[in-house]
C-alpha cells in the first residue's frame, strides 16, 4: 500500500516552513522592559557578560508548522494505493463510432476502415491482458453489440460493423461506456471527431481514451432541394430551388445533376429555362476531371450534361454556399439532385425531391358569408387546383368534410378529421381555444414560416377587433399586442397527423379581388398550400436519422419497409430510424410506394479535421500510458477520502492555535500595560 | 454589597470612578468604618470599642455603682433582681479623625484603569466615602502630590466633613496620577499627623522601598497614638516577572536606570524570593507596631477588595 498526490506541486507549499521559522529564529533588538523598581531586582546579579539569545520555537510556531504542513498534504490530494481485491478483470469497452462523416475517404481507405482497424488491434492488447471486451456501436442511439468478449470474437463483432448515413451521439455512447466500465475500466472511444470537441462527463473524460482519425476535409454537399409550384399554374411549371455548400477550404466547382427518376416521372419535358437559373452560380465553366477547380486547358474538359437530365456547374469560394434557382421545370414525379464532384464523402452528394403533380383539392367552407363563398370560388375558378364548396354553419355535416375544411367564424365541438383552418374562431374546441376578444391589436412579433412567406403583414390584414387566442399545442407564427398582453394571431402546426391553423382574424372577401391588398391574397393562397394533404399516391421523401412511424398523413401504416440496409417488418406501432439514406419501396395494405431517404446533415458533411494527426498521436501516447497503467493489475490507484479527515485536522489545529494565542493573551496585556 | 455588585462599569472605566459614581457612593454610605483603639474627642458616629462612654447607642458593659454616677443609668431592672446597682457603660461613639494617604511616586505609575495608583486611588475612595457618610473628619494626602498643589513633602485635602466632602475627594482623586519624583514617606507624615492624635492613618503605596523608609514612617504613626493601616498595592507583574521572558534589559520607571538580566527561569525564581523577603519585612514592620497590612493587585476587582481584602487589614465595614 502506498501513498500518492493527485497535485504534488501543492507539497511545495510546505516550503513555507523556512521563512517562518526564520521569522520566529530571527533576533530582533527589543526595547528594555520597563518596571516599576529596581529596587528588588537589585538583589537579583545581573550576569557578567550579556546573556546570549538562544533560538527557540514556540509551541505557536509548531502549530503553524503543522497546519502549513496539513494545508499542503491537503491540497495535495492524497490517495491511496492498495491491492486490488481478487475478482473478474477489468472490463475494456471499445466505442466505435458510426456516423456517416467516418464514411469520408482518408486516402486508400476511409476514416472508418481505420477506426476499425486500429480498434481490432486494440482488442487483441486487451485481450492480452485479460481484459474483457465490451463493444458500443455509437450511432443515433447507442447500442450495445456484444459483452465480455475475448480478442478473436470481439474482432469478429468489429467487421461486422459498417458506418450509418446518420449521425452519432457520442456523448451519450461514451456515458453508457462509463456506465458499464465502472471505476476500474477502460474505455477507447473510435471516432474522427477529437476528444475535446466531445461532450462529457468529467468522469468520462478522465476514463476515456479518444482515438481520433481523419485529417481530410474536401467535401461537396447538397444541402437543400425545395419544389415550388405555382397554385394558379394549372398547367404551369415548378421551380426547383437547390442548395449547394463547399465544406473544404479550397474554392470548388462542381457539377449538378438534376434527373428524375424514371418510374416516377409522369410528363416530361426538356425544355427548361436554364437562362433564369441562379446567374452567379449556373454557368459552364470548364471544370478538371477531378471535379477541383484548374486553370489549364490541357487538364479540363467539358462536364457532359445527358439528356433529359438538367445539368448546371456551379463555382464555390472555399466555406461557400450556392442556392440555384432551376425554372421551367414541366415534369412531375420524384427526382434526385446529384453533384458531380470527386470529393471525401460520397453520401451527401445526393437529395431526392418530388415535384407533385396539379390535381384539384376539395376545399369546404363553413361560412355564413355568401360573398366570402363566392369570392374564394372565383379565386378557385382561376388557381384550378382547388374546389371550394360552400356550406352554412347550420348545414354542416361532420361526415362530409373536405380534404381541407375552412371554418369561418364557426367552430364545430367535434374537429373534422381532415386538414382544417379556423378563421377568427368564436368559440373553442379540441383544437381551438379563444380567451377573449381582442381590443386594439398592434403587430408584436413575426416568425418565420410558410404561411407568412411574401405576405406584408398589415392592420388590413388583421381586419377589425380580432379574436384572442390562447396558447396550445400549435406554434405561434404571427403574434400582437392588446392592452399590454401579447396575443397569437395565427397559430399553425400538426396534431394526430392534421394540419391546423387558427388565425385571430377572418378573410376578408373584398381582398380576394382586389388588386391593391394583395396581402389578404397571399396568405389565403398560403393557408391552402400549407394545408394542401400529400396525394396518396406521391413517394415519400425523408431524410436519415429520421423515425419513421407510419406512410403519409391519413393514410394506412407502413407494414414492410425494404431498402438498402434490408427489410424491415413493421408491427403495429412499431418504428424505425431510417440509418441508411437511398430508395426505399414502403408497403401497406393499399400497396407499395417508393420511400425516397435523403442525407442532409450539416454536421457530418463538414468533415474536415484540422488538427486530427496531432490528436491521434496524443491519443496513442495517452492509450500507451494507460495500458501501462493496466498492465499492473496488482494494485489500483483509488482515491480516498482523505480529504475530509485533513481539512478536520486543518479545523481543529486552528482552534488549537485560537486557544493557546487566548491563553497568551493575558500575558500580552499586561506586558503592553507596562509598556503603556 | 450587592448594590457595589450590581453596579457593573464597562471594562476600561477607572476604578476610582467606578468607586465613586453615585450609585456605589450611596451603597457604601450605608455602611460604617470600624476601628479598633482610634478615637477623636468630638462625639460622632463611628463606635470606639475599647471606650466606654455614659452616652452612646450600643451597651457596652455594666459597672458597679459608684456615686456620682448619672442616676439615669443605673439598670433597675438588674438591681430587682440581683439586688446590686449596677450603672450601664455605652460604647463610646467619636468623630475618628481618618488620615489616608496615597503615595504617587512613579512607581505607581503609568496612569490608566487597572493599575497601582488606579487601585490606590479606588481605595482611598471607598474610605473616603464610608469615613464621610460615618460623620468622621477625614484627611486625604498624596505623597509626594503634586508639585503645584502641594505644601511641604505632601499635597494634602481636609479636613473634610459630611457628605458634601466627597466632591473634594472625588475631583482630587480622579486627577491624582503618578508623580515624578519619589516618595519619603517618614517627613510627609510628620506634617501630616502634626495636629492628629488617636486617628486612623491609611498608607496606601507599592511600598517597593527600602525598609529604612519605611520603618520611620510607621514610628511616626505610632508616636502619634494612630491606628495604622498599610495598604500595599502590587501590579500582577510586580509579583510575576515570568513575563518578561526572552527580556535581557529592564528600565527603573523611576529612575530611567537600565539593568540587564539573564531571562531564565533562575532569574525569575531569585526575584520572587527577593520580593517575598521584603514583603515579609514589611509585614513583620507593621506587625511590631500594631498595624495591619494587606497585599492587593492592581487588577482586583472592586468586589472582592471590598468582600476579602479590607477585612483583612482590619477595617471592616459593618451596616
Amino acid at each position: 500500500m502506498g501513498i500518492g498526490f493527485e497535485n504534488p506541486a501543492w507539497l511545495l507549499g510546505a516550503g513555507l516552513i523556512l521563512p517562518l521559522a526564520w521569522l520566529y529564529l530571527r533576533v530582533r533588538p527589543r526595547p528594555p522592559a520597563v518596571v516599576s523598581t529596581l529596587r528588588i531586582w537589585r538583589h537579583v546579579p545581573s550576569p557578567a557578560s550579556p546573556p546570549r539569545r538562544r533560538p527557540k520555537l514556540p509551541p505557536l510556531f509548531l502549530l503553524q508548522a503543522l497546519l502549513i504542513l496539513v494545508s499542503s498534504i491537503a491540497l495535495s490530494a492524497p490517495y491511496r494505493k492498495e491491492p486490488r481485491p481478487p475478482g473478474p478483470p477489468r472490463d475494456a469497452i471499445l466505442v466505435a463510432d458510426v456516423s456517416a462523416s467516418m464514411q469520408s475517404k482518408d486516402g486508400a481507405s476511409t476514416r472508418f476502415e481505420a477506426a476499425i482497424a486500429k480498434a481490432e488491434e486494440r482488442s487483441d492488447e486487451l485481450a492480452a491482458e485479460g481484459r474483457r471486451i465490451t463493444i458500443i456501436r455509437a450511432g443515433p442511439q447507442p447500442d450495445v453489440l456484444a459483452s465480455g468478449l475475448d480478442g478473436a470474437t470481439a474482432r469478429e463483432t468489429l467487421q461486422e460493423l459498417e458506418a450509418l448515413d446518420t449521425s452519432a451521439n457520442l456523448t451519450a455512447a461514451i456515458e453508457l461506456a462509463v456506465t458499464l466500465a465502472g471505476p476500474d475500466g477502460s474505455i477507447d472511444v473510435f471516432s474522427d471527431v477529437a476528444g475535446d470537441a466531445i461532450v462529457m462527463s468529467r468522469e468520462a473524460r478522465g476514463a476515456a481514451t479518444v482515438h481520433a482519425f481523419g485529417a481530410s476535409g474536401d467535401n461537396v454537399a447538397v444541402t437543400d432541394v425545395r419544389v415550388q409550384t405555382n397554385p394558379f399554374g394549372h398547367e404551369s411549371t415548378a421551380r426547383l430551388l437547390v442548395t449547394v455548400r463547399n465544406y473544404s477550404v479550397l474554392p470548388r466547382t462542381v457539377g449538378l445533376e438534376i434527373i428524375p427518376l424514371e418510374d416516377d416521372v409522369s410528363a416530361m419535358e426538356s425544355e427548361t429555362d436554364l437562362a433564369s437559373a441562379d446567374a452567379a452560380a449556373a454557368q459552364t465553366v470548364p471544370v478538371a476531371m477531378d471535379g477541383k477547380d484548374a486553370g489549364s486547358d490541357d487538364e479540363t474538359e467539358e462536364i457532359a450534361v445527358p439528356e433529359p437530365q438538367l445539368g448546371h456547374v456551379v463555382a464555390l469560394d472555399a466555406g461557400g454556399q450556392e442556392m440555384l434557382s432551376i425554372d421551367g421545370v414541366r415534369w412531375t414525379g420524384a427526382f434526385e439532385a446529384r453533384l458531380t464532384a470527386d470529393d471525401d464523402l460520397a453520401l451527401d452528394d445526393v437529395v431526392y425531391g418530388y415535384v407533385p403533380g396539379s390535381r384539384s383539392i376539395d376545399v369546404l367552407l363553413v361560412s355564413d358569408d355568401a360573398e366570402l363563398a363566392e369570392r374564394l370560388a372565383w379565386l378557385a375558378e382561376r388557381a384550378g387546383s382547388f374546389s371550394v364548396r360552400a356550406v352554412a354553419s347550420e348545414q354542416y355535416d361532420p361526415q362530409n368534410v373536405g380534404e381541407i375544411t375552412l371554418f369561418d367564424r364557426h367552430v364545430p365541438k367535434l374537429p373534422p378529421p381532415s386538414n382544417v383552418a379556423y378563421l377568427a374562431p368564436s368559440s373553442g374546441n379540441a383544437d381551438v381555444t379563444v380567451v377573449q376578444q381582442a381590443g386594439d391589436v398592434k403587430i408584436a412579433e413575426r416568425r418565420d414560416h410558410a404561411l407568412l412567406r411574401g405576405v406584408t403583414v398589415t392592420q388590413g390584414l388583421l381586419g377589425k377587433e380580432p379574436v384572442g387566442l390562447a396558447p396550445g399545442a400549435l406554434r405561434p407564427v404571427l403574434l400582437g399586442r392588446s392592452d399590454g398582453r401579447e396575443i397569437a394571431l395565427v397559430q399553425a402546426g400538426e396534431v394526430g397527423g392534421r394540419q391546423i391553423v387558427t388565425t385571430a382574424f377572418r378573410i376578408d372577401p373584398a381582398a380576394l379581388t382586389r388588386a391593391d391588398d394583395l396581402p389578404s391574397l397571399i396568405f389565403t393562397l398560403n393557408l391552402l398550400s400549407f394545408l394542401e394533404p400529400q396525394s396518396t399516391e406521391a413517394p415519400l421523401l425523408r431524410t436519415t436519422g429520421e423515425r419513421l412511424r407510419a406512410g403519409s398523413r391519413l393514410a394506412a401504416p407502413i407494414e414492410r419497409l425494404d431498402g438498402p440496409d434490408g427489410v424491415h417488418e413493421l408491427g403495429a406501432g412499431a418504428d424505425l430510424t431510417l440509418q441508411q439514406a437511398g430508395v426505399y419501396e414502403a408497403t401497406n395494405r393499399t400497396g407499395t410506394r417508393p420511400l425516397y431517404v435523403s442525407f442532409i446533415d450539416a454536421t457530418e458533411s463538414d468533415i474536415h479535421r484540422e488538427t486530427a494527426p496531432a490528436r491521434t498521436d496524443e491519443a496513442e501516447s495517452i492509450s500507451e500510458e494507460e495500458a501501462a497503467t493496466a498492465q499492473d493489475d496488482t494494485a489500483a490507484w483509488t482515491p480516498i477520502p482523505y480529504l475530509r479527515e485533513v481539512l478536520l485536522l486543518v479545523a481543529v489545529i486552528l482552534l488549537a492555535e485560537w486557544l493557546v494565542v487566548a491563553a497568551m493573551a493575558p500575558g500580552r496585556k499586561r506586558s503592553a500595560g507596562t509598556e503603556a | 454589597m450587592a448594590a457595589l455588585t450590581a453596579t457593573g462599569t464597562p471594562s476600561g472605566e477607572r476604578l476610582v470612578d467606578q468607586v465613586l459614581a453615585p450609585a456605589t457612593a450611596s451603597a457604601l454610605a450605608r455602611v460604617r468604618l470600624r476601628v479598633s483603639h482610634a478615637s477623636g474627642e468630638r462625639p460622632g458616629h463611628t463606635r470606639v470599642r475599647n471606650r466606654s462612654d455614659a452616652t452612646g447607642s450600643e451597651l457596652d458593659r455594666h459597672v458597679p455603682y459608684t456615686p456620682g454616677d448619672d442616676l439615669r443609668r443605673i439598670d433597675w431592672a438588674t438591681y430587682a433582681r440581683l439586688g446590686e446597682l449596677l450603672t450601664r457603660k455605652f460604647v463610646a461613639e467619636r468623630e475618628v479623625p481618618v488620615w489616608i494617604l496615597i503615595d504617587t511616586s512613579p512607581s505607581m505609575g503609568p496612569a490608566g484603569a487597572s493599575t497601582k495608583i488606579d487601585m490606590a486611588a479606588a481605595v482611598a475612595g471607598i474610605l473616603s466615602v464610608v469615613s464621610l457618610a460615618g460623620g468622621d473628619r477625614l484627611y486625604v494626602g498624596a505623597l509626594p502630590g503634586r508639585t503645584s498643589r502641594r505644601r511641604g513633602p505632601l499635597e494634602t485635602l481636609g479636613p473634610l466633613r459630611g457628605r458634601h466632602g466627597l466632591n473634594q475627594v472625588r475631583q482630587f482623586l480622579e486627577t491624582l496620577e503618578p508623580s515624578e519624583s519619589e516618595t519619603d514617606f517618614a517627613p510627609a507624615l510628620e506634617q501630616a499627623l502634626r495636629h492628629i492624635r488617636h486617628g486612623l492613618v491609611v498608607l496606601i503605596s507599592d511600598f517597593l522601598v527600602p525598609p529604612e523608609q519605611i520603618t520611620p514612617a510607621l514610628d511616626v504613626i505610632r508616636a502619634q497614638k494612630c491606628e495604622g493601616k498599610v495598604v500595599q498595592v502590587l501590579s500582577r507583574e510586580d509579583l510575576d516577572p515570568s513575563w518578561l521572558r526572552g527580556q535581557d534589559k529592564i528600565v527603573d520607571r523611576e529612575t530611567g536606570e537600565e539593568y540587564t538580566i539573564d531571562p531564565s527561569i533562575q532569574t525569575w525564581k531569585r526575584y520572587e524570593d527577593a520580593l517575598g523577603t521584603h514583603l515579609e519585612d514589611l509585614k513583620r514592620a507593621a506587625l511590631d507596631r500594631g498595624m495591619s497590612t494587606v497585599v492587593t493587585l492592581s487588577d482586583t476587582g472592586l468586589e472582592r477588595f471590598l468582600r476579602e481584602e479590607l477585612p483583612r487589614m482590619g477595617l471592616s465595614l459593618v451596616r
